[in-house]
């Protein structure tokens, strides 16, 4: 039996911690703002309303990167309780995905979309979330929606823009990252220079992720040279990406999905190329050799076979 | 003591019944009398979407509550001809699972032929619009139509006089 002090101290913290509880909620609750500066009124945004589908990236700004307090998850998942974010009017792209809980289950979206619109100030929008079951699986997409009429306003992008116009003397690298599970959208795609560090860096995360993994294992570390330049750029779409501005020269892009599949491709941009095309990072390939012989590599440690739909 | 070896030899049993009993059946037989070929019935799959209800507005037994089967692993056995289905939305699986919206289905079965649910939900505000077809997993073609739940009441013929 507790004393009474001992009580009272009891009764004094869980009141405390009831009180961040809600006053964390009571955040959470509040619309956010998607968008730098002073907090703008109702009617020079756009509300976009998040019940069955979150919105976890702007652009290709992740909301975590602005709200770094409050929003706390991984790479993979977003603000999933967030009721609703403000945007600025104007054209913008959405990486959305779903969290739903049953019981004591949680499901989530193995991949998000992405939803292209242009948002006027004053409106509000929502999102419908359609699943397609054939009997054996279930597919998901989502629909922006206008939040009054229900009417629907957009739906998940399916093809790639047209090219982006490179600045003279260089080039667009543009394609598109997945693997059998696994889109880049809402992932980030990389590009690296291409030299022996980042050769033999590839080669062995190939390697490294070809055999089983045992806890005492670490993975390669991302060698210094692959600094210069470096682009990250996140995917869209299906898993397009695109960077633009690329000067001539050797490169990877890079892929790192989320279940372990390391995605690679060799780039060359030539002088007065002004576009490179259909590149697709694979897994389990080192263009500069062949550094993990096929025999090394069981099916059951590719893609397709390792990766499993959650 | 005999009578002790022989409730042990009963207790044996039944935990041993208890334990290595059959399985639950995957597949049921929805008809009258002696099982048929599979060439003699059509067969329609449960989905983790989707659950059969009612076969020509009579209830089938169901057998989610047995362990070791889900409900969403049951195919049914039909015979050939004209049925009146009733589909419900599956929401959850086990203790915890649920019926939502219903629809009726009338359609067409073809012996030998393996059928299939195929729905869509779409979910706006919490609300949820739910709707469910029957498709031959062959081809995957639709089959059959969406009837109404109840059938409405014939309408009276105005030029007949009323009991009045």
């Amino acid at each position: 039996m507790f004393q009474t002090t001992d009580r009272t101290r009891l009764v004094l913290i869980a009141s405390a911690a009831l009180c961040a509880a809600l006053q964390a909620a009571g955040c959470i609750m509040k619309p956010l703002t998607a968008y730098s500066g002073p907090t703008l009124p109702k009617e020079q945004v756009a509300r976009i309303h998040c019940k069955d589908v979150y919105v976890h990236t702007v652009d290709t700004t992740p909301l975590r990167d602005w709200f770094p307090a409050m929003v706390k998850y991984g790479s993979e998942t977003g603000p999933s309780e967030v009721a609703a974010i403000d945007v600025l009017p104007g054209k913008h792209r959405l990486i959305v995905n779903f969290r739903r809980q049953q019981g004591g289950m949680i499901a989530w979206g193995v991949n998000s979309f992405s939803i292209l619109y242009d948002f006027k100030a004053g409106q509000d929008y929502a999102f419908s979330l359609v699943e397609m079951n054939n009997g054996t699986r279930t597919i998901w997409r989502p629909e922006l929606i206008d939040k009054t009429t229900k009417s629907v306003l957009a739906t998940h992008e399916s093809k790639p823009l047209p090219a982006s116009k490179s600045k003279p003397g260089m080039a667009t690298v543009r394609g598109i990252a997945a693997t059998i599970f696994n889109t880049s959208t809402g992932r980030e795609v990389v590009l690296i220079p291409r030299n022996k560090a980042t050769e033999d860096w590839i080669a062995a995360t190939n390697k490294f992720r070809s055999e089983e993994g045992g806890i005492f294992k670490f993975a390669p570390s991302m060698p210094k040279e692959r600094n210069k330049p470096f682009r990250a750029t996140i995917g869209y779409g299906m898993g397009f990406f695109e960077f633009t501005d690329v000067p001539p020269g050797e490169y990877f892009v890079i892929f790192d999905s989320a279940w372990g599949v390391f995605c690679s491709a060799p780039v060359k941009v030539t002088a007065g190329q002004a576009l490179v095309d259909n590149v697709m990072p694979t897994p389990l390939r080192s263009p500069s050799s062949p550094a993990v012989p096929e025999k090394k590599n069981p099916p059951a440690n590719r893609a397709d076979a390792k990766e499993k739909p959650a | 003591m005999p009578y002790k070896r022989i409730i042990a030899a009963v207790l044996s049993l039944f935990v041993a019944g208890c334990t290595f009993g059959p399985p639950p059946p995957d597949t049921l037989e929805v008809y009258e009398g002696a099982k048929r070929p599979p060439s003699q019935v059509a067969r329609i799959a449960n989905s983790e979407a989707a659950v059969l209800i009612l076969v020509d507005q009579r209830p089938i037994r169901g057998i989610s509550w047995k362990p070791g089967t889900l409900r969403s692993q049951i195919t049914y056995e039909l015979l050939p001809g004209t049925h009146r289905l009733r589909i419900a939305r599956a929401i959850g699986e086990g203790s915890s699972a649920r019926r939502g919206q219903v629809c009726d289905i009338l359609v067409d079965l073809v012996p030998g032929r393996d059928y299939r649910f195929v729905t869509q939900t779409r979910t706006i505000d919490g609300k949820i619009e739910w709707e469910c077809r029957v498709a031959d997993s062959l081809t995957g073609s639709t089959v059959g139509k969406i009837v109404d739940l109840d059938p409405p009441l014939p309408k009276l013929d105005p030029t007949l006089p009323t009991s009045e």
